[in-house]
Protein backbone atom coordinates (compact mmCIF):
# COMPACT_ATOMS: atom_id res chain seq x y z
CA UNK A 1 0.00 0.00 0.00
CA UNK A 2 1.23 3.22 -1.27
CA UNK A 3 0.57 6.68 1.07
CA UNK A 4 -1.32 7.99 -1.94
CA UNK A 5 -3.62 4.61 -1.35
CA UNK A 6 -3.57 5.27 2.20
CA UNK A 7 -6.70 7.03 4.27
CA UNK A 8 -6.08 10.83 4.61
CA UNK A 9 -6.99 9.95 8.67
CA UNK A 10 -3.92 7.56 8.69
CA UNK A 11 -1.78 9.58 7.02
CA UNK A 12 -2.59 12.63 9.49
CA UNK A 13 -2.19 10.41 12.20
CA UNK A 14 1.48 9.20 10.75
CA UNK A 15 2.28 12.67 10.57
CA UNK A 16 2.07 13.76 13.82
CA UNK A 17 3.80 10.61 14.93
CA UNK A 18 6.69 11.28 12.95
CA UNK A 19 6.80 14.76 14.67
CA UNK A 20 6.64 13.25 18.28
CA UNK A 21 9.39 11.66 20.52
CA UNK A 22 9.95 8.31 20.61
CA UNK A 23 7.76 6.19 23.04
CA UNK A 24 7.92 3.03 25.14
CA UNK A 25 7.22 0.56 22.48
CA UNK A 26 5.74 -1.59 25.27
CA UNK A 27 3.70 0.83 26.38
CA UNK A 28 2.39 1.44 22.63
CA UNK A 29 1.77 -2.41 22.33
CA UNK A 30 -0.18 -2.48 25.41
CA UNK A 31 -2.56 0.63 23.81
CA UNK A 32 -2.93 -1.20 20.79
CA UNK A 33 -4.14 -4.61 22.48
CA UNK A 34 -6.71 -2.42 24.17
CA UNK A 35 -7.45 -1.01 21.16
CA UNK A 36 -8.26 -4.21 19.37
CA UNK A 37 -9.97 -5.12 22.73
CA UNK A 38 -12.94 -3.11 21.93
CA UNK A 39 -15.08 -5.10 19.75
CA UNK A 40 -17.24 -3.43 16.68
CA UNK A 41 -21.09 -3.72 16.91
CA UNK A 42 -23.43 -3.48 13.89
CA UNK A 43 -27.41 -2.28 15.01
CA UNK A 44 -29.96 0.31 13.96
CA UNK A 45 -28.59 2.49 16.66
CA UNK A 46 -24.71 1.63 16.51
CA UNK A 47 -22.50 4.18 18.12
CA UNK A 48 -21.19 6.58 15.47
CA UNK A 49 -17.91 5.56 16.35
CA UNK A 50 -18.13 2.44 14.80
CA UNK A 51 -19.88 3.58 11.67
CA UNK A 52 -17.38 3.86 8.89
CA UNK A 53 -17.76 0.87 6.95
CA UNK A 54 -13.97 -0.26 6.23
CA UNK A 55 -12.19 -3.07 5.65
CA UNK A 56 -10.96 -5.22 8.35
CA UNK A 57 -7.46 -4.69 8.14
CA UNK A 58 -7.63 -0.73 7.25
CA UNK A 59 -9.23 -0.60 10.16
CA UNK A 60 -7.36 -1.92 12.94
CA UNK A 61 -4.50 -0.31 11.12
CA UNK A 62 -6.15 2.96 11.58
CA UNK A 63 -7.37 2.00 15.41
CA UNK A 64 -3.64 0.96 15.52
CA UNK A 65 -2.01 4.17 14.83
CA UNK A 66 -4.84 6.39 16.36
CA UNK A 67 -4.27 4.37 19.93
CA UNK A 68 -0.37 4.99 19.39
CA UNK A 69 -1.03 8.76 18.62
CA UNK A 70 -3.27 9.07 21.21
CA UNK A 71 -1.22 7.44 23.95
CA UNK A 72 1.75 9.68 22.86
CA UNK A 73 -0.02 12.29 22.94
CA UNK A 74 -1.11 11.54 26.54
CA UNK A 75 2.32 10.55 27.36
CA UNK A 76 3.84 14.89 26.37
CA UNK A 77 0.71 16.18 28.29
CA UNK A 78 1.65 14.23 31.50
CA UNK A 79 -2.09 13.87 32.14
CA UNK A 80 -5.59 13.81 31.45
CA UNK A 81 -7.11 16.33 29.35
CA UNK A 82 -10.90 17.17 30.22
CA UNK A 83 -12.06 17.79 26.07
CA UNK A 84 -15.60 17.30 24.60
CA UNK A 85 -16.97 14.46 23.88
CA UNK A 86 -15.24 12.86 20.15
CA UNK A 87 -17.23 14.44 17.09
CA UNK A 88 -19.07 12.21 15.08
CA UNK A 89 -16.18 12.02 12.69
CA UNK A 90 -14.17 10.49 15.14
CA UNK A 91 -14.75 7.25 13.77
CA UNK A 92 -12.31 4.43 15.34
CA UNK A 93 -10.61 7.22 17.11
CA UNK A 94 -12.85 7.58 19.97
CA UNK A 95 -13.06 3.88 20.73
CA UNK A 96 -8.81 4.17 21.22
CA UNK A 97 -8.57 7.20 23.14
CA UNK A 98 -10.95 5.39 25.33
CA UNK A 99 -8.39 2.43 26.40
CA UNK A 100 -5.83 3.85 28.50
CA UNK A 101 -3.16 1.63 29.01
CA UNK A 102 -3.33 -0.29 32.32
CA UNK A 103 -1.94 1.36 35.74
CA UNK A 104 -2.91 5.10 34.14
CA UNK A 105 -5.88 7.50 35.93
CA UNK A 106 -8.98 6.30 34.49
CA UNK A 107 -12.16 8.27 34.55
CA UNK A 108 -14.94 6.93 35.99
CA UNK A 109 -17.10 5.61 33.31
CA UNK A 110 -14.60 6.16 30.43
CA UNK A 111 -14.66 3.05 29.49
CA UNK A 112 -17.93 1.72 29.39
CA UNK A 113 -20.35 1.86 26.03
CA UNK A 114 -22.57 4.55 27.63
CA UNK A 115 -19.35 6.89 26.97
CA UNK A 116 -19.74 6.82 23.19
CA UNK A 117 -22.29 8.32 21.28
CA UNK A 118 -24.90 7.03 19.58
CA UNK A 119 -26.62 7.87 16.31
CA UNK A 120 -30.15 8.71 16.85
CA UNK A 121 -32.59 10.06 13.67
CA UNK A 122 -34.85 12.93 14.42
CA UNK A 123 -37.88 13.39 12.21
CA UNK A 124 -39.88 16.47 11.69
CA UNK A 125 -43.36 16.37 9.47
CA UNK A 126 -43.74 19.66 7.93
CA UNK A 127 -44.63 19.85 4.10
CA UNK A 128 -44.76 23.71 4.25
CA UNK A 129 -41.08 24.38 6.24
CA UNK A 130 -38.32 25.48 3.66
CA UNK A 131 -35.57 24.41 6.03
CA UNK A 132 -35.95 22.54 9.38
CA UNK A 133 -32.89 21.71 11.48
CA UNK A 134 -32.54 19.50 14.75
CA UNK A 135 -31.22 21.80 17.65
CA UNK A 136 -30.75 20.84 21.25
CA UNK A 137 -28.04 20.47 23.81
CA UNK A 138 -26.59 17.78 21.99
CA UNK A 139 -25.12 20.29 19.42
CA UNK A 140 -25.37 23.25 21.41
CA UNK A 141 -28.40 23.89 20.18
CA UNK A 142 -26.43 25.26 16.37
CA UNK A 143 -28.64 25.26 13.54
CA UNK A 144 -26.33 24.74 11.49
CA UNK A 145 -24.81 21.62 13.02
CA UNK A 146 -27.90 19.19 11.73
CA UNK A 147 -29.89 20.35 8.91
CA UNK A 148 -32.77 18.05 8.25
CA UNK A 149 -32.99 17.02 4.26
CA UNK A 150 -36.65 16.51 2.74
CA UNK A 151 -38.09 13.46 2.27
CA UNK A 152 -38.84 12.53 -1.50
CA UNK A 153 -42.60 13.32 -1.11
CA UNK A 154 -42.16 16.56 0.86
CA UNK A 155 -44.15 15.09 4.12
CA UNK A 156 -41.09 14.46 6.45
CA UNK A 157 -37.70 15.98 7.37
CA UNK A 158 -35.01 13.52 8.93
CA UNK A 159 -31.72 13.82 10.17
CA UNK A 160 -29.45 11.25 11.94
CA UNK A 161 -27.32 13.16 14.68
CA UNK A 162 -24.37 11.90 17.43
CA UNK A 163 -26.16 12.08 20.83
CA UNK A 164 -24.64 10.82 24.13
CA UNK A 165 -26.50 8.87 26.12
CA UNK A 166 -28.36 10.44 28.78
CA UNK A 167 -31.29 12.95 28.85
CA UNK A 168 -31.39 15.85 26.30
CA UNK A 169 -33.76 18.55 25.87
CA UNK A 170 -34.27 19.72 22.02
CA UNK A 171 -36.44 21.16 19.63
CA UNK A 172 -36.89 21.71 15.79
CA UNK A 173 -35.39 25.29 13.81
CA UNK A 174 -37.94 25.87 10.87
CA UNK A 175 -36.83 28.40 8.35
CA UNK A 176 -34.36 29.53 10.52
CA UNK A 177 -36.73 31.38 12.90
CA UNK A 178 -39.51 29.29 14.36
CA UNK A 179 -38.32 27.03 17.21
CA UNK A 180 -40.83 23.96 17.30
CA UNK A 181 -41.88 21.21 19.80
CA UNK A 182 -41.29 17.77 19.12
CA UNK A 183 -44.88 16.69 19.07
CA UNK A 184 -44.23 12.95 19.77
CA UNK A 185 -42.09 13.52 22.63
CA UNK A 186 -42.37 14.55 26.09
CA UNK A 187 -42.08 18.21 27.13
CA UNK A 188 -39.61 19.26 30.01
CA UNK A 189 -39.60 23.28 31.36
CA UNK A 190 -35.27 24.36 31.14
CA UNK A 191 -36.31 26.07 34.69
CA UNK A 192 -33.01 28.44 34.65
CA UNK A 193 -34.59 29.92 30.97
CA UNK A 194 -38.00 29.64 31.42
CA UNK A 195 -38.23 27.93 28.21
CA UNK A 196 -39.77 24.44 26.82
CA UNK A 197 -38.18 21.91 24.96
CA UNK A 198 -38.56 17.94 23.83
CA UNK A 199 -36.97 15.71 25.91
CA UNK A 200 -35.15 12.49 24.40
CA UNK A 201 -33.30 9.68 26.66
CA UNK A 202 -30.77 7.93 24.95
CA UNK A 203 -29.37 4.62 25.47
CA UNK A 204 -26.84 2.31 23.85
CA UNK A 205 -29.20 -0.58 21.49
CA UNK B 1 -31.83 43.16 22.13
CA UNK B 2 -30.35 40.19 19.14
CA UNK B 3 -27.08 42.42 19.66
CA UNK B 4 -26.81 41.71 23.23
CA UNK B 5 -27.90 38.14 22.57
CA UNK B 6 -25.15 38.21 20.06
CA UNK B 7 -22.19 39.30 22.22
CA UNK B 8 -23.06 37.05 24.93
CA UNK B 9 -22.38 34.00 22.66
CA UNK B 10 -19.40 35.35 20.80
CA UNK B 11 -17.91 36.33 23.95
CA UNK B 12 -18.65 32.76 24.66
CA UNK B 13 -17.17 31.58 21.74
CA UNK B 14 -13.82 33.71 21.85
CA UNK B 15 -13.46 32.31 25.45
CA UNK B 16 -13.82 28.84 24.04
CA UNK B 17 -11.15 30.20 21.75
CA UNK B 18 -13.19 27.50 18.47
CA UNK B 19 -13.26 29.01 15.54
CA UNK B 20 -16.19 27.97 13.93
CA UNK B 21 -18.57 28.45 16.99
CA UNK B 22 -17.20 31.92 17.06
CA UNK B 23 -17.56 32.57 13.58
CA UNK B 24 -21.07 32.14 12.93
CA UNK B 25 -21.55 35.18 15.59
CA UNK B 26 -19.03 37.20 15.47
CA UNK B 27 -20.66 39.83 13.03
CA UNK B 28 -22.71 40.10 16.02
CA UNK B 29 -19.71 40.70 18.65
CA UNK B 30 -21.49 44.38 19.48
CA UNK B 31 -22.59 46.31 22.71
CA UNK B 32 -23.03 45.43 26.68
CA UNK B 33 -19.37 44.93 27.49
CA UNK B 34 -20.08 44.63 31.08
CA UNK B 35 -22.66 41.83 30.49
CA UNK B 36 -20.19 40.21 27.61
CA UNK B 37 -17.69 40.26 30.57
CA UNK B 38 -19.86 38.68 33.19
CA UNK B 39 -19.85 36.17 30.44
CA UNK B 40 -16.86 35.48 29.90
CA UNK B 41 -15.76 35.22 33.73
CA UNK B 42 -18.10 32.36 34.02
CA UNK B 43 -16.72 30.26 31.27
CA UNK B 44 -13.53 31.23 32.70
CA UNK B 45 -13.69 30.20 35.93
CA UNK B 46 -15.41 26.90 35.36
CA UNK B 47 -12.58 25.72 32.59
CA UNK B 48 -10.41 26.82 35.51
CA UNK B 49 -11.63 24.56 37.74
CA UNK B 50 -11.83 21.85 35.57
CA UNK B 51 -15.42 21.73 34.77
CA UNK B 52 -16.97 20.69 31.17
CA UNK B 53 -18.11 24.09 30.02
CA UNK B 54 -20.37 22.41 27.33
CA UNK B 55 -23.12 22.40 29.42
CA UNK B 56 -22.41 26.44 29.77
CA UNK B 57 -22.36 27.28 26.26
CA UNK B 58 -25.08 25.12 25.36
CA UNK B 59 -27.34 27.13 27.90
CA UNK B 60 -25.81 30.36 26.76
CA UNK B 61 -26.66 29.41 22.88
CA UNK B 62 -30.26 28.41 24.15
CA UNK B 63 -30.93 31.55 26.01
CA UNK B 64 -29.49 33.53 22.88
CA UNK B 65 -32.02 31.07 20.31
CA UNK B 66 -34.93 31.72 22.67
CA UNK B 67 -33.95 35.21 23.04
CA UNK B 68 -33.97 35.45 26.77
CA UNK B 69 -32.85 38.85 28.55
CA UNK B 70 -29.12 38.82 28.95
CA UNK B 71 -29.53 39.20 32.75
CA UNK B 72 -31.88 35.77 32.92
CA UNK B 73 -29.21 34.75 30.63
CA UNK B 74 -25.89 35.01 33.09
CA UNK B 75 -28.34 33.69 35.97
CA UNK B 76 -28.79 30.64 33.95
CA UNK B 77 -25.24 30.21 33.20
CA UNK B 78 -24.03 30.41 36.82
CA UNK B 79 -26.74 27.74 37.96
CA UNK B 80 -25.42 25.46 35.82
CA UNK B 81 -21.58 26.49 36.78
CA UNK B 82 -22.80 25.79 40.68
CA UNK B 83 -24.43 22.55 39.73
CA UNK B 84 -21.96 21.07 37.51
CA UNK B 85 -19.76 21.53 40.58
CA UNK B 86 -22.46 20.40 42.91
CA UNK B 87 -22.40 17.46 40.86
CA UNK B 88 -18.56 16.62 40.10
CA UNK B 89 -18.57 16.42 43.49
CA UNK B 90 -21.02 13.73 44.27
CA UNK B 91 -19.86 11.45 41.32
CA UNK B 92 -16.04 11.69 41.82
CA UNK B 93 -13.83 13.97 40.44
CA UNK B 94 -12.68 11.39 38.03
CA UNK B 95 -16.33 11.03 36.37
CA UNK B 96 -16.67 11.64 32.83
CA UNK B 97 -17.83 14.88 30.96
CA UNK B 98 -20.72 13.10 30.31
CA UNK B 99 -21.76 11.74 33.95
CA UNK B 100 -20.93 14.98 35.44
CA UNK B 101 -23.31 16.98 32.97
CA UNK B 102 -26.18 14.95 33.30
CA UNK B 103 -25.79 15.13 37.31
CA UNK B 104 -26.28 18.93 36.57
CA UNK B 105 -29.33 18.71 34.32
CA UNK B 106 -31.25 16.42 37.12
CA UNK B 107 -29.77 18.84 39.67
CA UNK B 108 -31.75 21.47 37.51
CA UNK B 109 -35.23 19.45 38.57
CA UNK B 110 -37.17 20.23 41.24
CA UNK B 111 -36.29 17.88 44.52
CA UNK B 112 -32.96 16.22 42.84
CA UNK B 113 -30.42 16.72 45.26
CA UNK B 114 -26.19 15.66 45.26
CA UNK B 115 -27.33 13.11 47.75
CA UNK B 116 -29.29 11.30 44.63
CA UNK B 117 -26.93 11.38 42.55
CA UNK B 118 -23.84 9.61 45.21
CA UNK B 119 -26.66 6.93 46.16
CA UNK B 120 -26.87 6.23 41.77
CA UNK B 121 -22.92 6.48 41.58
CA UNK B 122 -22.46 4.14 44.37
CA UNK B 123 -24.87 1.53 42.41
CA UNK B 124 -22.78 1.83 39.26
CA UNK B 125 -18.74 3.02 40.46
CA UNK B 126 -16.97 2.79 37.43
CA UNK B 127 -19.48 2.61 34.52
CA UNK B 128 -21.15 6.19 32.76
CA UNK B 129 -23.80 6.76 35.11
CA UNK B 130 -25.67 9.00 32.57
CA UNK B 131 -28.50 6.74 31.75
CA UNK B 132 -29.32 6.13 34.63
CA UNK B 133 -29.13 9.57 36.12
CA UNK B 134 -30.83 10.61 32.81
CA UNK B 135 -33.74 7.97 33.58
CA UNK B 136 -34.02 9.22 37.39
CA UNK B 137 -34.62 12.79 36.32
CA UNK B 138 -37.29 11.42 33.50
CA UNK B 139 -39.24 10.05 36.01
CA UNK B 140 -38.89 12.60 38.45
CA UNK B 141 -40.22 14.83 35.93
CA UNK B 142 -43.46 12.57 35.04
CA UNK B 143 -44.19 12.67 38.61
CA UNK B 144 -42.50 10.30 40.58
CA UNK B 145 -41.03 11.26 44.58
CA UNK B 146 -37.43 11.75 44.06
CA UNK B 147 -36.52 9.71 46.47
CA UNK B 148 -38.51 6.62 45.78
CA UNK B 149 -36.67 7.90 41.23
CA UNK B 150 -33.21 7.05 43.09
CA UNK B 151 -34.34 4.11 44.88
CA UNK B 152 -35.80 2.57 42.09
CA UNK B 153 -32.87 3.19 39.40
CA UNK B 154 -30.19 2.07 41.89
CA UNK B 155 -31.58 -1.02 42.33
CA UNK B 156 -32.19 -1.88 38.96
CA UNK B 157 -28.47 -0.71 38.36
CA UNK B 158 -26.99 -3.14 41.10
CA UNK B 159 -29.69 -5.75 40.02
CA UNK B 160 -27.77 -5.55 36.05
CA UNK B 161 -30.47 -3.67 34.49
CA UNK B 162 -29.16 -2.54 30.75
CA UNK B 163 -29.88 0.91 29.71
CA UNK B 164 -32.56 -0.02 27.34
CA UNK B 165 -34.26 -1.76 30.21
CA UNK B 166 -33.98 1.66 32.19
CA UNK B 167 -34.91 3.96 29.11
CA UNK B 168 -37.91 1.94 28.55
CA UNK B 169 -39.24 2.59 32.22
CA UNK B 170 -38.75 5.72 31.76
CA UNK B 171 -40.45 6.45 28.34
CA UNK B 172 -43.52 4.24 29.65
CA UNK B 173 -43.79 5.72 32.81
CA UNK B 174 -43.73 9.02 30.55
CA UNK B 175 -46.34 8.17 28.46
CA UNK B 176 -48.17 6.46 30.89
CA UNK B 177 -48.63 9.88 32.85
CA UNK B 178 -49.48 11.66 29.07
CA UNK B 179 -51.90 9.05 28.84
CA UNK B 180 -53.42 10.24 32.07
CA UNK B 181 -52.32 7.46 34.64
CA UNK B 182 -51.20 8.71 37.70
CA UNK B 183 -47.13 8.47 38.35
CA UNK B 184 -47.12 5.75 40.99
CA UNK B 185 -49.64 3.11 39.66
CA UNK B 186 -47.62 3.65 36.33
CA UNK B 187 -44.69 2.92 37.90
CA UNK B 188 -45.53 0.30 40.20
CA UNK B 189 -47.42 -1.48 37.10
CA UNK B 190 -44.08 -0.98 34.71
CA UNK B 191 -42.37 -2.76 37.11
CA UNK B 192 -43.50 -5.70 37.15
CA UNK B 193 -42.13 -6.50 33.56
CA UNK B 194 -38.60 -5.62 35.48
CA UNK B 195 -39.53 -8.08 38.95
CA UNK B 196 -37.22 -11.08 37.27
CA UNK B 197 -34.58 -8.75 37.44
CA UNK B 198 -35.25 -7.36 40.81
CA UNK B 199 -35.07 -10.62 42.23
CA UNK B 200 -31.43 -11.34 42.11
CA UNK B 201 -31.77 -8.56 44.82
CA UNK B 202 -31.55 -9.96 48.69
CA UNK B 203 -33.91 -6.85 49.77
CA UNK B 204 -37.75 -6.32 48.62
CA UNK B 205 -38.45 -5.17 45.30
CA UNK B 206 -38.22 -1.19 44.93
CA UNK B 207 -42.31 -0.82 44.04
CA UNK B 208 -42.82 -1.41 47.52
CA UNK B 209 -41.15 1.59 48.91
CA UNK B 210 -43.22 4.14 46.17
CA UNK B 211 -45.39 5.81 48.64
CA UNK B 212 -46.45 9.12 46.89
CA UNK B 213 -46.30 11.05 43.63
CA UNK B 214 -45.03 14.94 43.77
CA UNK B 215 -47.35 17.50 44.06
CA UNK B 216 -48.21 18.02 40.31
CA UNK B 217 -48.80 14.73 38.40
CA UNK B 218 -47.22 15.54 35.79
CA UNK B 219 -43.98 16.74 37.52
CA UNK B 220 -43.76 20.03 36.17
CA UNK B 221 -42.20 22.84 37.83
Amino acid sequence: MTDNERDPAVLRAIAELRRLPATDADAVRRVVDAAAAARFTTSDEAPVAHAPARSSSMRWLIAGVAAAAAFAGFQLSGALRREAPAPATASATASAAVAIPPGALQPAGSGSADALPVARQFVFAGRGARSVSVVGDFNKWNPESARMTRSPDGTLWSVTVPVMPGRHLYGFMVDDSIFVLDPRAPKARDNDLGVDGSVIVVSRP
Amino acid sequence: MRARHGTLVAVVAAALGRSAFAQDVSAQLVGDRETAAQLSQIVESARSRGLPIEPIVAKARLGAMRHSPPARILSGLQAVAKRLELSREALGARSIDTDIAAGEDALSISGVTPEMLRTIRAAEPSRSVAVPIGVMAQLVASGVKPSDATQIVSRLVRAGASSKDLVSLGNDVNQDVVAGAGAVASLTTRLERLKPLLARLPTPTPAAGITSATTDPRGRP
